[in-house]
C-alpha cells in the first residue's frame, strides 16, 4: 500500500468513520464514507464534494507547445482558446488509444491534461522532440463539487464567478488564489497544496445548510458512468506498447473524440481501423455486473460490453457498450440475460433522479437502427 | 507515367531502386550529397597511394536478380571464399563449402564436431532455404517444421545455439563472428547464422565474393544501368528536409533551397536520418521516435593495412576470423556497450592485391566496438589501431615490420537492430508512418547488409502503390 495523501486526506480521515480506503495511482482514497448508493444518489438531491487530486495532471509549457498538442491528441487543442479545454484521446503510433483526458488551455503557451490514468513516458518523451517543458502537477490539489446545489452552496462561500462549460476561471476567493473550473460532473476549485485544507473547511461551512456530503470513490465512478463518462484504466485498458493495435477508437466506440481533419499521432492507424463506431448505453436486466462479452440480437453477435454497474438512481445495471453496423431496436442479449441500448448519458448530473422509463424517454430514438 | 520520384543516396541500394523504378517508366531523381556515387563503395578513404571504400570489403548478400536483371555482367577476383579461422597454436581451421573438406580441417580439433557438421549444415541450411521464401521475396513460410524451427530460434541466443552445437572453440569463435557486431547473447540472435547461411548458399551471387576491381566496380556498373535507363543522378545535392503535409511526402527539398517535388520518395539513408533528421518533430509517429532515439551501440570498425608483402598465413584466399573463444564473445560486446575497446576483439581479415605498391591490402573488420567509445574516436582510435596489430603480431611473427600505411573507418551509426524485423514483412520495413515515403537501403533489410534486394524490392511496392494511385 502506497503511503501518497492527496492534499486533502486530513479530512478525508476525519469524515471516513468506516476506514474504507482503497489506492488509485498510488493515492490512498475514501472508497466510500459510510454508503455508496446514499453518496452516489445525495449528487442528485443535493451537493456533494470529492477528491479529484489524485487524477494525473501534467502541464506542458514552452517550445513549440502548439505543435506538440495538435499533434500529441486527437482533437486540435491549439485552436483552444485559454481558459477552455477539449475532451481528448492520444493514440499510439499504429492509431490505438493509450489513453484519453480533458486538456485545458492555461494560457498562450500552457496546457494541462488532466487524466485519471497517467501515461507519463508517453507524452513527456514526445514533449521532448517539441523542446516542450513537461512536468507533473501532483502537488496540487482538486476538490470537485457535485449537484444541483452546488452553485448555490459556491455563492453561499462567496464566489460569485462561472466558468464557462468545459472551462476554467482563475479567481481570489477571500485571500486564496484558486481556480474554479466546470470540467466534469460539476464545478472544480483547484487549488495548491497548502490551501487544500481551507478549502475544503469553507465549502463544508458553507454547505452545510445544503446538506452538503463529501462522496468517496465508488460513488464518483457511478456518477461518471451514469453521466456517460467512459474512462481510461476503469472502463478500458488502453494500448500501453507503442505500436500495439488495440484498443482502438473504433473498438471503444470513441470516434467523436476524433477529429478527421485533424492531424494527429496514429492517424493513419486509425484510419485504417475500418469504420466508426459509436458507444452507447446499455440498461440490463442482470443484477450483478457484466464481464466485457459479445452482445446478441435473435442470437447474431452485434456488438460488446466493455463495462458495467450498479446505478443507485436508475435501480439497476447499467453498461457501456459498442455496437457494429446498424444496431437494432429493442432488446438485445448478453448471455441470455436481456439488454436495453440507450444512449448516452444515461442520466445527466445536475437534474432531479428520474425513473429508469424516463431517463430511456429522455434518449428516445438511440435503440434506433442508424448508420455508423 | 505518375509523377516523379525522388531517390536519396546513390549507394548501392539507392541507386539499384533508381534503375528499377526508371525501367518501369517513371521520371526519378537521384540525390547524393557526395561528389561521387558509390556511398559506403566509394574509393574515399585514402590509404598510401590510392584510396579504399569505407564499406564492405566483401559482398555476401548480393542479391542474384539484382546481378541478373540489371545485367551487371560482374566477374569476381574471387567467390565462395571459405571461412579460415585462424588458431593460437597448429594450422588453421579450414571451412570452405565442401563439406567433406570442412569435416577433414574439423577432425584433427574435435572428433564430434567433425561428425557432427554435415548433419548441422544439412539440417541448418534445408531451414535457411526455407527462410529464404521470407528474406528473398514476399513470401510465407509453408513447412510446419520450419515454422516450428524459426519459433526457436526466435527465442534462442547465438551463444546458446553455438555452444549447443559444437565443442571446438575454434570452430565456435570463428562462427561467433558474423554476429558480434549485434548482442551475441541476445534472444533471437541465433537467427543471424540462419541469415548468413541464407546468403551463402547460393553461387549465383557469389556469395562471400569480391567483384573484380573491388565495390566500386560494381558502383559504376550499376550507374552506368541507372543512367541508361535514364535516372537523372545529381551529385551534391545534400537533402534538407522532406516535404510532407504531416501525413504524407510530397517530396524533398535539398540543401541549397530547390524544391524536388515528388510522388514518391525512397530513402536509402538509415531509419533515423530519414524519419527524425528530415522530418519536423513527431510526424513520423512518437513511438517510431523513441525507438529511434538511441542507436546501435555497437558496430564494426575497419582497420586498412597496406603490405609490402603478403604474410604466409593469409596466401589462401579466404576469410579469416581470428578471435579467442565464444564464452568472450558476450563480455567483449558488454566492454563495447559500455564505451570501452573490449580486450577479446574478434577480427575478419581479407586480403587483397592492390595491383600497385604496397601490393597487399588487409582489410580488418574489427568486432564488436562501440559506436561513441569513451573519449571519442578521435582519442581511440590509436589504442585500437594498436591492439588489433597486437592481436596479428601474435599469430604472424614480425608482421608489423610488412606495415607500409594503414587507415581507420570509424563503426558507421546505424539504427538500432531488431530481432523481431527479421522476420516482418518487405513491406513492414520498406513502408514509413508517412504515406509516400519508402525506405529502400540497409534500414530495410531484415539484417543491415548491402544487398540491393531491399531497394528492388522496395521499387516494386513504390511502383505499385503510384500505379493504385493513378488508377
Amino acid at each position: 500500500m502506497s503511503l501518497l495523501a492527496t492534499p486533502f486526506h486530513a479530512r478525508a480521515v476525519e469524515a471516513n468513520r468506516c476506514n474504507a480506503w482503497e489506492n488509485r495511482r498510488d493515492y490512498t482514497l475514501a472508497q466510500h464514507y459510510g454508503s455508496v448508493a446514499e453518496e452516489a444518489l445525495a449528487a442528485r438531491f443535493g451537493a456533494v464534494i470529492a477528491d479529484l487530486s489524485w487524477q494525473w495532471r501534467a502541464s506542458f509549457s514552452g517550445g513549440a507547445v502548439e505543435a506538440f498538442v495538435a499533434r500529441a491528441f486527437t482533437r486540435n487543442g491549439a485552436a483552444l482558446e485559454p481558459g477552455l479545454s477539449l475532451d481528448v484521446l492520444w493514440l499510439n503510433d499504429a492509431g490505438a488509444v493509450r489513453g484519453r483526458g480533458r486538456l485545458v488551455r492555461l494560457a498562450a503557451n500552457r496546457f494541462v491534461l488532466l487524466s485519471p490514468q497517467e501515461d507519463r513516458d508517453w507524452l513527456f518523451s514526445a514533449a521532448a522532440l517539441y523542446g516542450v517543458s513537461a512536468s507533473d502537477q501532483a502537488a496540487d490539489g482538486i476538490l470537485a463539487l457535485i449537484g444541483p446545489t452546488a452553485r448555490k452552496i459556491l455563492s453561499a462561500a462567496g464566489i460569485e464567478a462561472d466558468p464557462p462549460p468545459f472551462g476554467l476561471v482563475p479567481l481570489s476567493w477571500r485571500g486564496l488564489d484558486i481556480t474554479l473550473s466546470q470540467l466534469g460532473l460539476g464545478y472544480e476549485l483547484w487549488c495548491d497544496a497548502d490551501s487544500a485544507l481551507i478549502v475544503w473547511d469553507r465549502l463544508t461551512a458553507a454547505g452545510r445548510a445544503f446538506a452538503l456530503l463529501p462522496v468517496g470513490q465508488a460513488a464518483l465512478d457511478i456518477l461518471e458512468c451514469e453521466s456517460g463518462m467512459f474512462a481510461s484504466g476503469r472502463d478500458f485498458t488502453p494500448a500501453r506498447d507503442g505500436f500495439g493495435p488495440q484498443p482502438t477508437p473504433q473498438a471503444l466506440g470513441l470516434c467523436s473524440l476524433v477529429d478527421r481533419a485533424h492531424t494527429f499521432n496514429g492517424k493513419r492507424g486509425f484510419l485504417a481501423a475500418g469504420r466508426d463506431t459509436q458507444l452507447s448505453g446499455l440498461l440490463m436486466g442482470a443484477e450483478t455486473p457484466f464481464p466485457p462479452q459479445t452482445l446478441t440480437h435473435r442470437g447474431q453477435p452485434i456488438g460488446k460490453i466493455l463495462s458495467s454497474r450498479y446505478s443507485p438512481a436508475l435501480q439497476r445495471m447499467i453498461g457501456f457498450g459498442i455496437l457494429s453496423g446498424s444496431w437494432p431496436s429493442g432488446e438485445v442479449e448478453a448471455d441470455s440475460q436481456p439488454c436495453r441500448i440507450v444512449g448516452l448519458p444515461f442520466l445527466p448530473i445536475g437534474l432531479s433522479p428520474q425513473r429508469p422509463d424516463a431517463a430511456e424517454q429522455a434518449t428516445e430514438g438511440a435503440g434506433q437502427p442508424r448508420s455508423t | 507515367m505518375s509523377g516523379p520520384v525522388v531517390v536519396i543516396g546513390a549507394g548501392l541500394s539507392g541507386l539499384v531502386a533508381a534503375t528499377y523504378l526508371a525501367r518501369a517508366g517513371h521520371a526519378v531523381t537521384l540525390v547524393e550529397k557526395a561528389a561521387e556515387p558509390g556511398g559506403m563503395c566509394a574509393n574515399r578513404v585514402p590509404i598510401s597511394h590510392f584510396a579504399v571504400p569505407p564499406g564492405p570489403h566483401l559482398f555476401t548478400a548480393l542479391d542474384p536478380k539484382v546481378i541478373k536483371e540489371l545485367g551487371l555482367n560482374l566477374s569476381f577476383v574471387s567467390r565462395d571464399l571459405p571461412l579460415i579461422g585462424l588458431r593460437a597454436e597448429g594450422p588453421p581451421l579450414v571451412l570452405p563449402r565442401d563439406v567433406h573438406e570442412a569435416r577433414r580441417s574439423l577432425a584433427p580439433l574435435s572428433e564430434r564436431d567433425s561428425m557432427r557438421f554435415a548433419t548441422f549444415r544439412r539440417e541448418h541450411f534445408a531451414f535457411a532455404r526455407a527462410m529464404r521464401t521470407l528474406w528473398w521475396e514476399e513470401g510465407a513460410l509453408s513447412d510446419e517444421h520450419a515454422r516450428a524451427e524459426l519459433r526457436r530460434m526466435q527465442v534462442t541466443s547465438a551463444t546458446a545455439w553455438l555452444d549447443g552445437a559444437f565443442e571446438s572453440e575454434s570452430l565456435l569463435a570463428a562462427f561467433a563472428f558474423d554476429v558480434l557486431a549485434f548482442s551475441p547473447s541476445a534472444a533471437g540472435s541465433a537467427l543471424l547464422f540462419t541469415w548468413r547461411a541464407a546468403q551463402e548458399m547460393c553461387g549465383l551471387q557469389g556469395a562471400v565474393a569480391m567483384p573484380a576491381g573491388g565495390p566500386s566496380q560494381l558502383i559504376d556498373a550499376v550507374v552506368k544501368t541507372a543512367e541508361a535507363a535514364g535516372v537523372t543522378l545529381r551529385l551534391e545535392a545534400p537533402v534538407r528536409a522532406l516535404d510532407t503535409d504531416g501525413e504524407s511526402v510530397r517530396g524533398v527539398t535539398l540543401a541549397s533551397g530547390e524544391a524536388l517535388p515528388a510522388a514518391a520518395v525512397l530513402s536509402s539513408l538509415s531509419r533515423r536520418q530519414t524519419l527524425i533528421d528530415f522530418l519536423p518533430p513527431g510526424t513520423a509517429g512518437f513511438a517510431t521516435a523513441r525507438g529511434l532515439e538511441k542507436p546501435q551501440s555497437c558496430g564494426e570498425a575497419k582497420v586498412l593495412l597496406t603490405l609490402s608483402a603478403l604474410p604466409k598465413a593469409f596466401e589462401q584466399p579466404g576469410r579469416y576470423v581470428l578471435a579467442e573463444k565464444l564464452e568472450t564473445a558476450a563480455s567483449a560486446y558488454a566492454a563495447a556497450r559500455s564505451g570501452d575497446i573490449p580486450a577479446d576483439l574478434a577480427l575478419e581479415i581479407v586480403a587483397l592485391p592492390t595491383g600497385a605498391t604496397p601490393p597487399i591490402l588487409l582489410s580488418i573488420v574489427v568486432r564488436p566496438v562501440s559506436i561513441e567509445p569513451i573519449g571519442g574516436w578521435k582519442d581511440q582510435a590509436t589504442r585500437l589501431v594498436q591492439a588489433v596489430l597486437h592481436r596479428l603480431e601474435l599469430h604472424i611473427p614480425q608482421f608489423t615490420a610488412l606495415v607500409a600505411g594503414l587507415a581507420f573507418v570509424p563503426p558507421k551509426h546505424r539504427d538500432p537492430f531488431c530481432i523481431a524485423a527479421m522476420v516482418s514483412p518487405w513491406r513492414a520495413r520498406i513502408e514509413t508512418p508517412l504515406k509516400g515515403l519508402y525506405l529502400c537501403g540497409e534500414a530495410a533489410e531484415p539484417v543491415p547488409c548491402l544487398s540491393g534486394r531491399a531497394a528492388r524490392i522496395a521499387a516494386a511496392i513504390v511502383a505499385a502503390d503510384l500505379q493504385e494511385a493513378k488508377g
